[in-house]
Parts: structure tokens; sequence; C-alpha cells
């Protein structure tokens, strides 16, 4: 028998015997598969910036960029109508850190996500 | 290979749009901003809809249904909310139509007039939260865990298949609680069901994390939320738990009568998914040949094909197949024996995890 993934492409050819036993498996590995490669895809589009500069170029690139910002709603809708990012959250897992706002300078307690989105 | 589909690297939007229709997932309708949901599509909403109902139940939900039309002075009751959903609603103004005056086709008959306008509900806090009041008196009338799964519609003015339609389906959660901290914990306990099943079902990665005070859902003081990164590098908010607080409560005059004899007003959440995440599901993990598909929810997981010379070899092929169907099926595999002539246009629109073994010897 010969037998194609569909995620990879890939082909191999295998014994008819044991065949069907070995597919609750192969599903499963292609499963996980699937979701490894969108995790490494977030993680290398996963962009840390401290300044204005940085932080046009990261959502130029695309993905996440965890920035500082100063808490106020006038700079998220300042940051909206210049770069079209929003911010997509305040993840629940963040740590709380010293920074300056990327776009006025004042002071922030922690990052947020900021990003262009659906 | 996919021969019409435009590359991801060339026009991604394109790829996107392209990949929805030849997959047979959905298609654009007569009606501007409303899709139809293929058989093919609708089978891996299904899915969904089985993982998320099975999920929901072993947290303690139960599933009801309220109306698709919401009286117009409701939504006034909850200023934040009307603010929010004012600009996209759908108002049904009359009853009856009537023939024509020249005898063709029909007209609007202006006698039937409703007297207060409908509301085609874009989100049902207000007719829940209305009929709550009749069910809840004491403590122990609460918590009430209920989900519904409905349609709602929201008039965009610029529609993508899945991603943003006028009509969209959904689940909507709406939970009444005693005290605020059992309302709060609820929100974060269906945010953490959502994350599960993205990751586990979907395939999908997702970062936990809160809403600012801007994108917060109109009405709620939190709002829980999952956002994934699709491959383009933009982010799609996948789905929502909101905390409302006594919001709610207080509009609707929603009370009970606590332990220590005080009447007070009743602490809120709801949270919902939608078929956006067919959207983000088909941009997460499809490639330029096609649909692909996490095997938890592809509606076939295996496609059998046979690879023979002449009707004696077929025969003989069809033998192993078949056996290799059955044993498939005695283990909950789901499972497709395509025989000649069925053989589709595009088979890799399937999406199936793994296709297509050949009879070799």
């Amino acid at each position: 028998m010969e037998l194609a993934r569909r995620d990879t492409l890939t082909k191999e050819t295998v014994p008819v015997e044991g065949l069907a036993a070995s597919v609750p498996g192969r599903l499963a590995e292609i499963q996980q598969a699937l979701y490894d490669r969108a995790l490494a895809h977030r993680e290398a589009n996963m962009h840390t910036v401290n300044s204005w500069a940085e932080f046009e170029s990261a959502l130029d690139a695309g993905g996440f960029v965890s920035a500082h910002w100063d808490g106020t709603p006038e700079t998220e809708e300042r940051i909206k109508e210049l770069t079209k990012a929003t911010i997509r959250c305040i993840p629940l897992n963040n740590v709380l850190e010293d920074g300056v706002c990327v776009l006025t300078g004042a002071p922030s307690k922690q990052r947020v996500l900021f990003a262009r989105a659906y | 290979m996919a021969k019409n589909l435009t590359p991801r690297a060339t026009d991604y939007s394109k790829w996107y749009n392209e990949l929805v229709i030849q997959a047979d997932l959905a298609e654009n309708s007569g009606v501007r901003g409303c899709m139809v949901i293929k058989p093919h599509g609708y089978a891996i909403w299904e899915g969904m809809q089985a993982e998320l109902d099975r999920r929901f139940k072993e947290t303690g939900h139960v599933n009801a249904y309220f109306p698709l039309f919401i009286p117009k002075s409701y939504f006034s009751k909850e200023a934040a909310h009307v603010d929010g959903f004012a600009k996209e609603c759908a108002v049904v103004t009359h009853y009856r139509l009537k023939t024509a005056p020249d005898g063709k086709g029909v007209v609007v008959d202006e006698d039937a007039k409703l007297e207060e306008e409908l509301i085609v509900r874009p989100t049902s806090e207000t007719i829940i939260w209305d009929t709550y009041r009749g069910w809840v008196q004491s403590y122990r009338d609460l918590p009430i865990l209920v989900n519904q799964w409905a349609n709602v519609v929201r008039w965009e003015m610029r529609t993508r298949l899945f991603l943003r339609t006028a009509e969209f389906l959904w689940q909507e959660g709406h939970t009444a609680h005693a005290t605020r901290e059992e309302a709060i914990a609820e929100a974060e306990q269906m945010l953490e069901v959502y994350a599960e099943f993205a990751e586990n079902v979907l395939a999908i990665p997702v970062v936990r994390g809160v809403k600012t005070a801007n994108e917060r859902f109109a009405g709620a003081l939190e709002t829980y939320c999952i956002e994934a990164l699709m491959q383009d590098g933009k982010a799609l908010q996948a789905g929502t738990s909101h905390f409302l607080g006594q919001n709610f409560a207080k509009a609707f005059d929603v009370k009970f009568q606590d332990r220590d004899g005080e009447v007070k007003h009743v602490w809120a959440t709801s949270w919902g998914v939608s078929t956006r995440l067919m959207g983000a599901l088909v941009m997460t993990h499809s490639d330029d040949n096609g649909l692909v598909l996490p095997p938890k929810l592809a509606p076939i997981q295996v496609v059998i094909v046979p690879i023979y010379r002449g009707e004696e070899e077929l025969d003989e092929v069809s033998v192993v197949a078949k056996q290799l169907v059955a044993d498939l099926r005695a283990q909950g595999v789901r499972v497709k024996y395509v025989t000649r002539g069925h053989w589709p246009a595009r088979p890799c629109q399937w999406g199936s995890g793994a296709c297509a073994p050949r009879y070799a010897d």
C-alpha cells in the first residue's frame, strides 16, 4: 500500500498488515504536527520592541508586537490611526516590568500585545 | 495539485477567498453579506459544535433557546450595550405583505406596521436578562448556567466568507451568579474551555488575555479573549468571555434574596464563539494546494483509492480495500472508499489528514 499524508505531502509504502491499527496513531501525529507548525509560526512572529521605529517595522513584518503602552485610551487610539494596529490583549500570564510607552514615552508597568487584525 | 488557486505569497486574501469556494465550504448568496454554508463546511462546523457542546456540558451548562426578535425598548435599557450595537442592527418594522397596486409582485402593507419595532438579535443579553427576572427569586435559583446555539445578525458593510458575515452562527453562554467572585471564575473558566478547544481540537495556539477598556464588549466590565496568529501575520480574535458585573441585572431588575436575607442584584457572564472559527481554521493550516484540516475535525480522515489495471485487478484490490475500510471504521476512523468515476476534480480539497493508500503489489 502507498500512504500519502496531506499536511506534509509525503508518501510511504507500507504493508497492508498492521496498517489499520497504525492509523489512529498517525492521525494523532498529524494533529500534533499541525499544532507544532502553527506554534512555531507564532513564536517566529512574536516581536518584542522598545522604540517607535522598531514598533513600526515589526508591524510591517507581521505578527504580534509586544510593547509598552501608557495605559490611556487616547494613546491606544492614536496608535491605531497611525499604524492600523490594535491592542489584541493584555496577556493573562504577563510579568510586570517597568518601561516607557513606545509612542508617548510615558511610564508603563507592563507590555501589551499589538497586531493588525481580522 | 490545485491549478487555479492563487498562492499565499502572491495574494493571501485572494488565496483565502478562492480556497473557501474551491473546497466547497461556503459561497456567497443572493443576500448581500450572507453566506451559504455548504455541506462540507457545515460538517466541519458540526464537528466544532459537538466538541464544544461536550465541554459546556462537562462544566455544568445546559442548552436552551430564546427568541430571534428583541423588542427595541430592551436595547435602550443598558446604555453601553445599545451604543455598541445600534449601528449594525437589522430592524423589523412590518409583519405583512400585500399585492402591489399594479398587480405585479408584492409590497409591504403599510397597515401592518408594528407598534414597537423588533430587532433581529445581534446578541441575546437583553432578551435573556429580561427572561431571567422571572427565573430568579432566591439564592437557591442560582447559578443559572445556560448556553444557546443560534444565528445572529450584525449589519456589516464589508463582509468575507466566515470571517465577517452579516448573519453568522454561534453559541452564546449566559450565566447568572450570586457573587462577583463566582461570576469572574465562570468567565475565566469558559476562556480556558475555549483555549483548550482551540489548541487541542483546532490545533491553533492561542494567547489568553484581557481586552483594554476600548476593546471590551459593550456592557462588560472585563472581556477575556483568545487571540490567534494567521499565516499572513495578522491576528484573529478566536473567542471571548465577558464578566458583565451587575449591569444587566440592574438594567432588567434581576434580584435575589441571599442567604443573609438581603435582596441583591445578580452577577453575570456571557461568552461566545462563532463560525468565524472556520475562517481561522482555514487560514491557520491550509496551503497552496488547498484545504488542510486537523484530523479531529476532518469530516473524512482517510481516503482510500484503488489503483489498478482492468476489472480483474479492481476486484482483487477492492477486497483488500473494503477490509481496510471495515478495520478503520471499527476503530472510529472516518474513512471514504473512492472507486473509479467518483474521484473528485480536486482530491486535496477534502483536506483530510491522510489520504490515498495505493495497492502496490
